[in-house]
Order: C-alpha cells, then sequence, then structure tokens
C-alpha cells in the first residue's frame, strides 16, 4: 500500500496542471458571477469577473515564467526580466482600474481575484490526499471513492443546506417558531411554494405514507429485477443484493437457530425497509417517514401481533398461557403466578412501546441534529442575504448514515429476540447443546 | 410565561441527567464485553450481539428523555 503511493511527479504540476487550473477557475468565476447577478446585481457580478481576469493573466505570465526559468532549452534573462517588469503593473494597474474609474466593490474584486487561489489549493490538497491521478490521468482506487465519496456527501449537504436556506433562513434568523428544525423536504417546499393548493396540501399531510411508499416500491423493484434475472455468474446488482441477504441469513440464523429460517424474510424485510427509510432523511428533499411515531408504531405493532401469533401456534394455547404464567416449573412457580401473570402483560405491551420509542426518538433526534446544524451554517451567512449556507451539519451526516444502520439493526435485533423467547424454550436448549 | 420558562431550563437538565445514566451504563456493559472479547476473541461475535442489545435497552432510557423533550419542547416560550 504504502509503495503504491507516490509523491505527486512533476508530470503532475506542469503547464499542463495550470492550464486546468486556469480552466477550473474560468468556469467557477463565471457561474459565481452568473448566481451574484441574480441575487445581488451585476456590478459584483463585474468585480468578480474582474478579479478573475486579472489573476487569470496573472497566472498566465506565471506559466510564462516557469518556462522560461525550468526549461533548460528556453532559459533566457531577458525574458524572465520582462515577464517579471510586466507582471507589476499589471496587478496593480488592473486593481487601479478595476477599484478607481470603475467604483467596483473591493471585496467582491478580492474574491474574484482568489477564485484561482483557491481553484489552485483544491487541486493540490486534491492531488496530495487522494494518491494522485496516474499517468494515464485515471484516479487511483482509493482516490476515486474517496473523490466519490466526498463528492456525494457535498452533493447531498450543499443542496439540502440550500434548500434550507432558502425556505427557513428568514425564519431562522428571526428565531424560528414552535417547529421543530428539520431539514425541509420536496412537499414542505411545494406546501409552501403553494399555501392553498388542494394538492398541496393533501401531499404535506399524507408525506410520510408517500416517502415510505417510495422505499417499498424501490426494494420491491429491485427484488423483483433480480428474482427475474437470476443467472450463474452475478452482476453487479445481483452480487450486492444476495451478498446482503446472506449475511443477514446467516446474522439470524446464529441467534435463532435453524429453526428460524421461517422468519428470516419477515426480519430481512424489516431491516431493508426500516434501514432505506432512516437514510431517506438524509436525501435532499427527502425526510425520513421513521422520524414520525405513526410510521415507528405501525411496524411495532406489526412485530408485536407476529410475535404473539408465532406463540401460539408455536407454543399452542396451553403453551403460550403457561408462558404468560411465568412458566412455572414447581410449587414455588405456582405460587408466583398473581405476581408473574401481570408482570408479563406489562412487558408483553412495553415491548412495542419501547421499540417504536427508541426509533423514533433516534431517527427524530438525528434529523433535528442534521436540521440544527445546517441552521447555524445559514443564520452565520445570513448577512450576506443569499441562499447559501456554512454546511456545518456534515460531520453528522456521516455519524447518522453510521446511526441510521445501527438503529434499523437494534429494531430488527430486538424482534429477534423476542421471536426467541416466544419458541419453545427446550428445543433450543438441545441444539445449543448439540452444536 | 413562567412555567414555559422554568421548561427551558429543566428540559436541557433532565435531559442532561439521562444521558450521565445512561453514559455510565453503556461504559460498564460495553467495557465488559471489550474486556470479555480480549479473553475469548472466538465467542467476539455472540458477546457483540449481547453487547448491542444491551446498549438499546440502556441507551432507550435517554430516547425516553429525548421524546419528552419534543413532547414538552413546543411549550418553551
Amino acid at each position: 500500500m504504502l509503495q503504491k503511493r507516490r509523491l505527486p511527479a512533476s508530470g503532475d504540476f506542469g503547464p499542463g496542471f495550470l492550464g486546468r487550473i486556469r480552466t477550473a477557475s474560468l468556469a467557477l468565476g463565471g457561474l459565481a458571477a452568473l448566481v451574484l447577478t441574480v441575487y445581488a446585481g451585476y456590478r459584483p457580478a463585474l468585480a468578480v469577473l474582474a478579479g478573475l481576469a486579472v489573476s487569470v493573466v496573472n497566472l498566465r505570465l506565471l506559466q510564462a515564467l516557469f518556462g522560461r526559468m525550468l526549461v533548460p532549452g528556453q532559459r533566457s534573462g531577458r525574458g524572465v526580466a520582462l515577464l517579471l517588469l510586466l507582471k507589476l503593473p499589471l496587478l496593480v494597474g488592473g486593481t487601479w482600474v478595476a477599484l478607481g474609474p470603475l467604483r467596483l466593490s473591493a471585496a467582491w474584486y478580492a474574491v474574484g481575484f482568489s477564485v484561482i487561489l483557491l481553484v489552485a489549493v483544491l487541486k493540490v490538497l486534491g492531488l496530495l490526499l487522494t494518491g494522485m491521478s496516474g499517468r494515464d490521468g485515471r484516479w487511483s482506487w482509493p482516490g476515486r471513492s474517496l473523490l466519490t465519496a466526498v463528492t456525494a456527501i457535498g452533493a447531498l449537504g450543499g443542496s439540502a443546506v440550500v434548500a434550507f436556506a432558502s425556505e427557513g433562513g428568514e425564519a431562522a434568523a428571526e428565531g424560528g417558531g414552535d417547529k421543530v428544525p428539520e431539514l425541509p423536504n420536496i412537499f414542505e417546499l411545494l406546501h409552501e411554494a403553494f399555501p392553498d393548493a388542494a394538492w398541496a396540501k393533501w401531499l404535506f399531510h399524507w408525506q410520510n405514507p408517500i416517502f415510505s411508499t417510495l422505499v417499498i416500491v424501490l426494494l420491491c423493484v429491485i427484488a423483483a429485477k433480480v428474482y427475474r434475472k437470476r443467472t450463474m455468474i452475478p452482476g453487479p446488482l445481483q452480487n450486492g443484493v444476495e451478498a446482503v441477504v446472506e449475511a443477514f441469513s446467516n446474522f439470524i440464523l446464529g441467534i435463532l437457530g435453524p429453526r428460524g429460517r421461517e422468519f428470516v424474510p419477515f426480519l430481512g424485510t424489516l431491516f431493508l425497509y426500516i434501514w432505506w427509510n432512516n437514510l431517506l432523511g438524509l436525501v435532499p428533499f427527502g425526510k425520513s417517514p421513521t422520524s414520525a411515531f405513526t410510521t415507528t408504531v405501525s411496524l411495532a405493532i406489526c412485530v408485536f401481533c407476529y410475535v404473539q401469533y408465532t406463540g401460539v401456534t408455536k407454543l399452542g394455547i396451553k403453551g403460550y398461557l403457561h408462558h404468560l404464567i411465568g412458566s412455572p416449573q414447581d410449587v414455588i412457580g405456582w405460587c408466583m403466578v398473581p405476581l408473574m401473570l401481570p408482570l408479563h402483560l406489562i412487558e408483553e405491551v412495553a415491548k412495542p412501546l419501547s421499540l417504536s420509542l427508541r426509533l423514533f426518538g433516534n431517527i427524530m433526534g438525528e434529523d433535528v441534529l442534521l436540521g440544527v446544524f445546517a441552521m447555524l451554517g445559514v443564520s452565520m451567512l445570513a448577512f450576506l442575504k443569499l441562499p447559501i449556507g456554512v454546511p456545518l451539519h456534515l460531520p453528522f451526516i456521516f455519524l447518522a448514515v453510521l446511526l441510521s444502520t445501527i438503529q434499523a439493526l437494534v429494531f430488527t435485533l430486538l424482534s429477534t429476540i423476542y421471536f426467541l423467547q416466544m419458541l419453545p424454550h427446550d428445543e433450543h436448549e438441545e441444539e445449543a447443546h448439540g452444536h | 410565561m413562567i412555567e414555559g420558562n422554568i421548561l427551558g431550563l429543566a428540559l436541557p437538565i433532565g435531559l442532561g441527567i439521562a444521558a450521565v445514566g445512561s453514559g455510565l451504563g453503556l461504559g460498564k456493559a460495553v467495557g465488559a464485553a471489550m474486556e470479555a472479547m480480549g479473553r475469548q476473541p472466538e465467542a467476539a461475535g455472540k458477546i457483540q450481539v449481547g453487547m448491542v442489545i444491551g446498549a438499546a435497552f440502556i441507551e432507550a432510557l435517554t430516547i425516553y428523555a429525548l421524546v419528552t423533550v419534543f413532547v414538552l419542547g413546543g411549550k418553551i416560550r
């Protein structure tokens, strides 16, 4: 691993590198100018462009200078001197023209001027961080995956912040309201945009079922697609699905033993559904349906009913009642029945309650955490009066991905344990000894 | 008005107390599980499952406090 990583070769920093910096800066500066024209008028945009132009010409001169100084064949003292002489008047003159007669804002001029610097620093950082682009211009494997992850997370967080800023920025600056701050989803935005439209109201009201239906449809489509086209040599999709199914099935069977096979589909679906529901809150304009108590409580009631049904069918009515009164074996056990029966009844009711509250609280807390930090980021830049914010919540997105997975796993794991408690105990003991 | 202000003080403190309790419990549970795993690495899988379940139960107490904060948070003036 260490040998594979190499320091940036000189080729990475050659004239091509400077050229790439120039192109990227021009694109970035142009985009910034366009955004500024829309939100702040044409003069700041002009200032940014002026700064950019001066710095680009400056860079071009530097490039020529480097060429004269470094390339052995073209080294010439006179050229270097001429270029150095050109550089200073250009910088001072350009700045004077922009700020003096043209009366452009100095701050925006500086922004435009530093775009190129920013791009250069980012490019060098990227090269150093990602183990360099190869000679053929392709990224190495860790570099590529890191780049993809950073881009994806950045895009996720960025667009969410922009949406949040454009929607809730003013409200946040005024101190918000009673509303718990969460990143806005598409239906909330629609509701804000068309406050009187019946369809927007309907969508807003039913947002949780709609989002969870989306998850269901996605899962169904993937499952159907994989199931229809099963091949001996699996493609990437089938490979991934098989890996998930196998890992999860082994996990459940490890707890329940071989007779747990019939519960694997239910528990696996539960896990995938909850997991994707949790992750949906991290998708821009999405919302975790699990951050609403109704969703989690309905899931918990499903588990509760299935667990009781399993108890009745596996243990029989008599065995089920025996289990409820604490499985008394001797006289002392039977004497404890008046105490054990209410305890067990309360326990059975408390199970779905704690299941649903745990999931709801965790996901809600996670989403509110993201929302609060996004709001802080927005209010940091509120003085600009632009729909942008510092993506302060980015580190918490990583945490949220982790937490979403763990909570889905915990919900499924606890359901598995409830099934385990309902299954006949003796048989399990034998199997445990048999292993 | 006064009740609302008291809520604004009480909710975070209550959540903090709950978090302290959970933190102590989690520290004990995870510490013991880690020790057990260190002693018997071959049983790590089983210990881990038990640990995650226990951690979920312990952490649930803080989550209850958090839910209370969500429920009552709207009343802070």
